[in-house]
């Protein structure tokens, strides 16, 4: 089976349309080639992108999942089935989703079509600018008290001054306070 | 197929993070305490720019990162590229940050002089290891593309995180992390998606994108001590075990313009801070109990008409218990 039918069964697994036979096979393949196992990765995260749905890759290691699954359909989460995956992939594919589709999969496609022109650093703004409504909720403190969560956050700030491995977990302190959301 | 006949993948990847070789345990400790030596002097040795996703439960953000380093010195901007397009730019002296949505400026000098990327002493391997149980990741995994080594850190107690770490092979920078609780379950993930390391980068790359025009600008500060003595009036009657005093300084808060005493308690890796500030005597607002992003806790209390307030990247039951332990002293 070449890569790129591969891959189109990667996403038919997704949205549960292939045979048991099928299925195996396509399980089998992930469990061996690394390359398949990290497009199957992008898959999960472009689609959670799209759907709000962060099931699948909030588990700890997908490789690990995978391998669970192996015997053991993997039944795609897929709430309410909005989006479905095949179009969303669709999309992907010509990269012509600027207008509709948050700028997180923009990314993750940029990266995962590797193979197409990357998008300029100044597509992906102005596609930013036009997905706020995709992102709906927000990270934000649990609190009802606006001004509590604005102190929080200011303590937050100077609290990540002195976090002791602030290499990459002083990005996820700080990476907090700029996706913060003082939405509705 | 690139990778043929692995039947053995299923077993190799249940082995893969959190396999208990005790006997091995040492020297894979001090390894992967290598690996986070590495990760650090990455960050204050590279060039990179790249964009992750940040994702906490049902939420995903994605981020662009622009870091700076030259001869131990770093400047670094972070932009948010989904929702409003706010920015932290910080280097050794100061945070901004630039918050469109607000239409302020707000604006943190470092007052960790010297600390403010710091370095992890190697004599403090020792103590982590009190706290933390640390392993190497035997399983190839790439993450972008890139080859990694991955390094597990594993918490003994709930009174702390522990995290799953993927650093570059080649430059030992951090990929991907994962914060874990106690089970290893992820409570939040961080992944670069696209990186370029050791490009370089632009004086201008490193400024704000956003116009200043007609915001408005905070500027938070230090209060020297000696000025005040508020100091002997608190005392912390209980932390985590390996929890120790780290820093305490007196702050001048940027929003209320008001004088805020800061304690910082760390266990070398994990950091809770105690923030102490007197209330407006019109009665500002108060918080009390806990209150939680995402795998952050804060828990408040109000004694004596001052507000206290412990926040850290820790569990719910180490800020109470430290937050219900300050007492003013008589």
């Amino acid at each position: 089976m070449g890569d790129a039918e591969m891959t189109e069964h990667i996403s038919a697994l997704m949205d549960s349309e292939l045979s048991e036979l099928e299925r195996a096979r396509v399980l089998k393949a992930l469990a061996r080639d690394r390359d398949l196992r990290e497009t199957w990765e992008r898959y999960h995260i472009i689609r959670a992108a799209l759907n709000e749905d962060l099931g699948p890759v909030s588990s700890t290691d997908l490789g690990a999942r995978i391998a669970e699954r192996i015997g053991q359909f993997p039944s795609p989460e897929l709430k309410g089935g909005v989006h479905r995956w095949k179009p969303a992939m669709r999309w992907a594919g010509n990269l012509a989703l600027a207008a509709s589709v948050a700028a997180v999969a923009i990314l993750s496609v940029q990266w995962f079509v590797s193979s197409e022109p990357s998008l300029t650093p100044q597509q992906v703004a102005s596609a930013r600018l036009r997905q706020a409504d995709i992102q709906r909720r927000g990270l934000r403190w649990d609190t009802r008290q606006p001004e509590v969560a604005r102190q929080l956050n200011m303590y937050l700030v100077e609290h990540n001054e002195f976090m002791p491995t602030s290499g990459m977990n002083g990005v996820m302190s700080y990476g907090r306070f700029v996706s913060y959301d003082n939405g509705p | 197929m690139r990778y043929t006949g692995f039947s053995l993948f299923p077993i190799l990847v249940a082995t893969l993070l959190l396999s208990p070789v005790t006997g091995l345990a040492a020297s894979t400790a001090a390894t992967a305490y290598d690996w986070l030596m590495k990760m650090n002097r990455a960050t204050r040795e590279l060039n990179y720019d790249g964009t992750f996703v940040f994702q906490q439960g049902q939420k995903l953000e994605a981020m662009r990162i622009i870091h700076w380093a030259d001869k131990g010195s770093v400047k670094e901007r972070l932009v948010s590229l989904n929702g409003t397009a706010r920015e932290i730019i910080r280097d050794d002296q100061q945070v901004m940050c630039y918050l469109p949505d607000r239409k302020s400026v707000v604006v943190e000098h470092r007052l960790a002089r010297g600390k403010s990327f710091p370095v992890i002493l190697p004599k403090r391997l020792e103590q982590l290891q009190k706290h933390y149980e640390m392993q190497l990741g035997r399983m190839p995994a790439r993450v972008t593309g890139r080859d990694t080594q991955v390094v597990v850190i594993l918490p003994r107690d709930s009174y702390r995180y522990g995290y799953r770490l993927w650093a570059d092979k080649e430059s030992g920078l951090l990929l991907k992390a994962d914060l874990i609780d106690q089970m290893g379950s992820t409570l939040e993930q961080l992944m670069f998606t696209q990186v370029n390391i050791g490009v370089t980068i632009e004086p201008q790359e490193l400024e704000p994108d956003v116009s200043t025009e007609n915001m408005v600008w905070y500027w938070g500060k230090r209060i020297e001590q000696g000025t005040v003595t508020l100091f002997k009036r608190w005392s912390v009657g209980q932390v985590p075990s390996g929890f120790v005093l780290s820093n305490k300084l007196m702050r001048k808060n940027p929003r209320r313009n008001k004088p805020v005493e800061h304690l910082v308690y760390s266990d070398g890796l994990a950091a809770v801070s105690i923030f102490i500030e007197k209330i407006d005597k019109d009665g500002g607002t108060t918080m009390k109990g806990p209150s939680s992003m995402g795998a952050v806790h804060a828990f408040g209390d109000v004694i004596n008409d001052y507000q206290i307030t412990v926040v850290g990247e820790v569990p719910a039951a180490t800020v109470e218990l430290i937050g219900k332990s300050v007492r003013a002293r008589p």
